[in-house]
């Protein structure tokens, strides 16, 4: 497969993943950011929600004086076309990805991605005339940014040969997924330390259910564990436990498994191979218990710099 | 007279270019009006220069490299005899008849040759081609004259894409002639300076056609015709295509050029 | 001016060729029509999903009109066609193979020199290199017209990058969905093959350094270019990859693509971009489209571009009036397919002749193309014609013209039903290494708006599946 389109897809896919990720961390945020003060509801929440997409610089940098409240944070990261990772752009940037590499993509999943474009061009002509987006609208735009990536995922799962451009599609997806979930533990790690209970007691619950639904795994959590939430378990479902897919190791059990169908396929193998067996070898080694030990902080950075270094191999080993 | 020539050009990249292609029109040929006595080019990158001649007859090299590319150097460097034939070219590679060299390039515009020649009468009212284009050459390369002042206005400017003031001056005569049916051409070469004069780059000139004489060249930049002070190295049908280096790479930053150009005359051994 | 109908005879009957589809288009009320062309609409969202719903302001790319009724050709017509396809397209080959090598047919005086040697196409550069198996037009459209039952025309020759085979491919496709009963009753010559066909004639003239399965390539200029979605459908059915210039490389004269797997070598090149940007190196150093050595490559016998390159110098339209002479010089025959009778303004006698009958002549730029640089005599405004004058009169060699000819019609379906529009036709010859092929069928454009004879898509014209039936 061309390299350009082996990259197209990977991108494709990571774009999908991060719009999805947004949607997710602003209706958490939301439902934060409602609760009265003494229920841990604090004026901060959109700062952190930045930080958790990662924008905060970028914020500050575009818009100078304007308080980081809910409207302008919503603004910037769902529409702003400024913002290279708003909802918006992330739409637009996989629909040119795709457009890009027709050939290579089913129907279904074509016409998936250029429908949500369609619907998102719907979303914004409504808004522009109004200037605003409703509580209820927004809403209903969040779920349909979380369906285009299910749509995406489904029919990619259903409808894709197993060849070079399913394995790049997944790929992109999972080292992002990988760094989604890895962000928001690196924003949210100071309410995970056993510590932080001295600070704002069992405030934190809230704290802690939120990080949970941005990752989607609310319920999963009492699936797993059948108890009350606990710190130090969140991290580990989010961190360790494979069973639940949006954990860094279930990313890279899966990244490791598509890398190896294509060094299989490819009859050759390299330095993304090595480097993502190395990390999945570490984290099945890996004991929640050790980790908050020997920092979680300097835990998460560390891997967020690995899953970076990971993606880089990927492009140097096939896609340019 | 005998010319030392070395001519070396510095490419630097910042980041470091990943691959690179080159073409190089750098080597003298043999013609009445000179001799190569011994000419060489050197590349200091790991490449394999492979010599061949394109369509005109000017000899071309061209190379790939790969790796963390920051710093390339191209040196031409090598003695001509050379001979005043006051301008004639005699037994030079032709390729192609004059006719050819008839037709306007982009850079050579038709329209902007009009226009010059209706400030030039003079130029019309001869008969033979070589006085038409000795004319032009008085007339728009001999003082002072608009054209001339317009190309001192761009005067310095070396920069890829842009023209330099040989550039601009040849082709201009070029396209005049080409205007008076004449075929004219592009020559790229040497030329022994006056002391003290920079370049930083090959100097150009004008070849005409002129039934009976043959190709015949016009310096416009100094108004004369080339003797042997001058080293023909490429001929196109404009500078682009006897253009000395045409690079593209991949990777890294634009490159930035420095061109280290010294001509001199051989002193006789004793 | 009345024009030959390629259906109605003047008594109101049909000729043979149509019996049935006018008997039919007779029995066929109009509502069944219009259903038939909104489900062909559809049709072509759908199968054109495979390469250009867009569902935005780019949709109008696709939204060609299409005709629902089908033009039709009597294999006995064809087969006249296509013998003097042959015979055109292999002088055009050979003409090139003598420009770009012994000049033969300037030292003979038949074409003048000025121009070969002047035209903004013809490539010095390509002097000396022999072409693998000394085809350089592989891929030809040929514009032909028609004025009476007999004979037939060649308007003009596209012998670079010809597009619009896409449209003959598909326009087949939604019409066997739409009209099966229609097909059952007529025995069209299938055209499904062509894919196969450019394929096999892309692959016979890989270079002999090749191995012996030859990877092809389709290069684009990118998803912007107009005709991207022609590209693309391509490409697919070749099954072969579709790359931009960044994907290929070239490495000691020889060239690449980048894949997921590493390199892999590139023999031979289906190139949709302009000669002046494939190679910046080479050509115009600003071109971001093209790859840096490829013309090296290619001269150097490593890669075989289809077309060659320097093409354009056969298909202008002052070479054009050349064309009966051409046919004559290479192959000692008359020319099957007629020119269009052309005043060369060049020449003095016919510039006068021009000036004084601009009203009733078109008037063509010979680098021109799409209808555009154009004055239709009849249908110009004053201002229109005392432009053209000056235009004529500055640069006479720039222009040729032509009687405006009554081009034939076909039956088309419009808002007040089945009525007679101008079509013309452009059928689609691949020339390899075993010889020259013609898929049987083409491109019939209409102009949909009544009397109007600008059949070019970028204004207003339309399509029509065009079918070969035996008689």
């Amino acid at each position: 497969m061309l390299s350009r389109a082996a990259d197209n897809l990977f991108w494709l896919a990571r774009y999908l993943e991060r719009a999805d990720y947004i949607a997710r961390v602003i209706d958490a945020t939301q439902r934060l950011s409602a609760l009265p003060r003494a229920y841990g509801g604090a004026a901060t929440e959109w700062e952190s929600a930045l930080d958790t997409a990662g924008a905060a610089d970028l914020f500050i940098d575009r818009q100078k004086e304007a308080p980081i409240d809910e409207n302008n944070v919503v603004e910037f990261l769902v529409f702003d076309a400024e913002n290279p990772s708003s909802i918006r752009n992330c739409i637009d940037l996989a629909r040119t990805n795709a457009r890009a590499v027709r050939t290579a993509l089913t129907m279904e999943m074509w016409e998936g991605i250029n429908s949500a474009w369609l619907e998102l061009k719907r979303f914004e002509e409504k808004r522009d005339k109004t200037c605003v987006m409703d509580l209820e609208e927004l809403g209903r735009f969040l779920t349909f940014v979380k369906q285009t990536s299910l749509h995406f995922d489904g029919s990619s799962n259903r409808t894709m040969l197993r060849n070079d451009a399913y394995w790049f599609s997944r790929l992109g997806l999972y080292v992002e997924r990988a760094d989604n979930t890895a962000r928001i533990l690196d924003v949210k790690y100071h309410v995970l330390l056993p510590e932080s209970e001295k600070v704002g007691g069992s405030l934190d619950y809230f704290q802690w259910t939120a990080i949970l639904r941005a990752v989607s795994a609310h319920t999963s959590y009492h699936w797993v564990y059948r108890q009350g939430i606990q710190p130090w378990l969140v991290a580990d479902l989010l961190i360790l436990r494979p069973e639940m897919p949006r954990s860094l190791t279930s990313c890279y059990e899966n990244i490791v498994r598509h890398l190896d169908s294509l060094g299989l396929s490819h009859g050759r193998q390299g330095a993304s191979q090595r480097l993502a067996r190395t990390m999945l070898g570490r984290l099945g080694n890996e004991k929640i218990e050790n980790v908050f030990q020997s920092g979680l902080h300097e835990f998460i950075t560390g891997f967020i710099q690995d899953n970076t270094r990971l993606g880089t191999a990927i492009a140097e080993q096939y896609l340019m | 007279m005998r010319l030392s020539i070395r001519h070396a050009t510095f490419q630097r990249f910042a980041p470091a270019a990943k691959s690179m292609i080159q073409s190089l029109r750098l080597t003298p040929r043999n013609h009445e009006g000179q001799h190569v006595v011994h000419w060489r080019i050197d590349v200091d990158v790991e490449c394999r220069l492979k010599p061949s001649q394109d369509a005109f007859g000017n000899v071309v090299h061209g190379f790939t490299s790969y790796g963390s590319l920051d710093e390339v150097a191209i040196t031409a460097v090598g003695e001509v005899d050379t001979f005043d034939t006051r301008g004639v070219v005699n037994n030079a590679v032709e390729r192609f008849p004059p006719e050819l060299y008839l037709r306007s390039t982009p850079l050579t515009p038709a329209g902007r040759a009009r226009e010059a020649l209706v400030g030039a009468p003079s130029v019309a009212q001869e008969k033979e081609a070589l006085d038409r284009l000795h004319a032009l050459l008085r007339a728009l390369f001999g003082g002072p004259s608009p054209a001339q002042q317009r190309q001192e206005s761009s005067k310095g400017q070396g920069e890829a894409g842009k023209e330099t003031r040989a550039e601009a001056s040849s082709h201009l005569f070029i396209a005049c002639a080409r205007a008076l049916e004449i075929p004219a051409r592009y020559v790229a070469g040497y030329r022994l300076d006056e002391a003290g004069t920079r370049r930083d780059g090959m100097h150009g000139w004008a070849e005409g056609f002129v039934p009976g004489l043959g190709w015949v060249g016009f310096d416009p930049e100094h108004g004369v015709c080339p003797d042997d002070r001058y080293v023909r190295v490429a001929i196109g049908l404009d500078s682009l295509g006897a253009r000395a280096i045409r690079c593209a790479h991949s990777g890294g930053g634009e490159p930035v050029t420095n061109v280290e150009l010294v001509v001199g005359e051989c002193r006789t051994r004793l | 001016m009345t024009a030959f109908d390629e259906m109605t005879l003047p008594d109101g009957g049909a000729r043979a060729v149509y019996q049935r589809l006018w008997r039919w288009l007779e029995g066929a009320p109009s509502e069944l029509l219009s259903s038939r062309r909104s489900q062909a609409e559809l049709l072509f969202r759908r199968i054109g999903i495979t390469f250009a719903v867009y569902g935005d302001k780019d949709a109008t790319e696709r939204l060609i009109p299409f005709d629902l009724v089908p033009r039709i050709f009597a294999r006995e017509e064809w087969q006249r066609l296509e013998k003097g396809l042959v015979q055109r397209v292999n002088a055009l080959n050979m003409f090139l193979a003598d420009v770009y090598g012994p000049r033969d047919i300037l030292r003979a005086g038949v074409v003048p020199s000025d121009l070969v040697y002047r035209n903004p196409h013809y490539r010095p550069e390509m002097v000396g290199h022999k072409m693998p198996h000394g085809v350089y037009v592989h891929i030809a459209g040929i514009d032909i017209v028609r004025v009476d039952d007999k004979d037939f025309y060649v308007l003009e020759d596209n012998a670079r990058t010809p597009s619009g085979v896409s449209y003959m491919l598909e326009n087949r496709e939604v019409m066997m969905r739409l009209f099966p009963e229609l097909f059952h009753a007529h025995r069209v010559a299938p055209v499904e093959n062509y894919p196969d066909a450019l394929l096999a004639t892309l692959r016979s003239v890989a270079p002999v350094t090749a191995s012996a399965d030859p990877t092809v390539v389709v290069l684009t200029p990118g998803q912007f270019n107009s005709a991207y979605y022609e590209h693309s459908f391509l490409a697919d059915k070749l099954g072969v990859e579709l790359v931009e210039g960044r994907d290929l490389f070239v490495r000691d004269d020889i060239v690449f693509m980048r894949t997921t797997e590493g390199p892999q070598r590139v023999d031979v090149i289906y190139r949709r971009i302009d000669d002046d940007f494939l190679d910046p190196l080479a050509f115009r150093p600003d071109s971001a489209l093209g790859v840096p050595g490829l013309f090296g490559a290619y001269l150097s016998g490593n890669v075989t571009l289809a077309n060659a390159v320097g093409t354009g110098v056969c298909d202008d339209k002052a070479i054009y009036t050349y064309l009966p002479e051409i046919i004559r010089f290479y192959l000692g025959e008359e020319a099957i397919l007629k020119n269009v009778p052309t005043w060369r303004c060049r020449d003095p006698d016919a510039l006068a002749y021009v000036l004084e009958h601009l009203g009733e002549l078109v008037v063509k730029e010979v680098n021109g193309s799409g209808g555009y640089g154009m004055l239709v005599g009849p249908h110009a405004s004053k201002g229109e014609i005392a432009s053209f004058v000056a235009k004529l009169n500055a640069a006479p060699d720039n222009f040729v013209a032509q009687p405006t000819l009554a081009l034939s019609t076909c039956p088309t379906f419009s808002e007040s039903g089945i009525s007679a529009r101008h079509v013309d036709f452009r059928p689609f010859v691949l020339s390899g290494a075993d010889g020259v092929r013609v898929v049987p069928g083409g491109l019939t454009r209409v102009a949909m708006k009544p009397g109007s004879l600008v059949v070019n898509s970028s204004q207003g014209g339309g399509t029509k599946d065009t079918w070969v039936i035996d008689g």
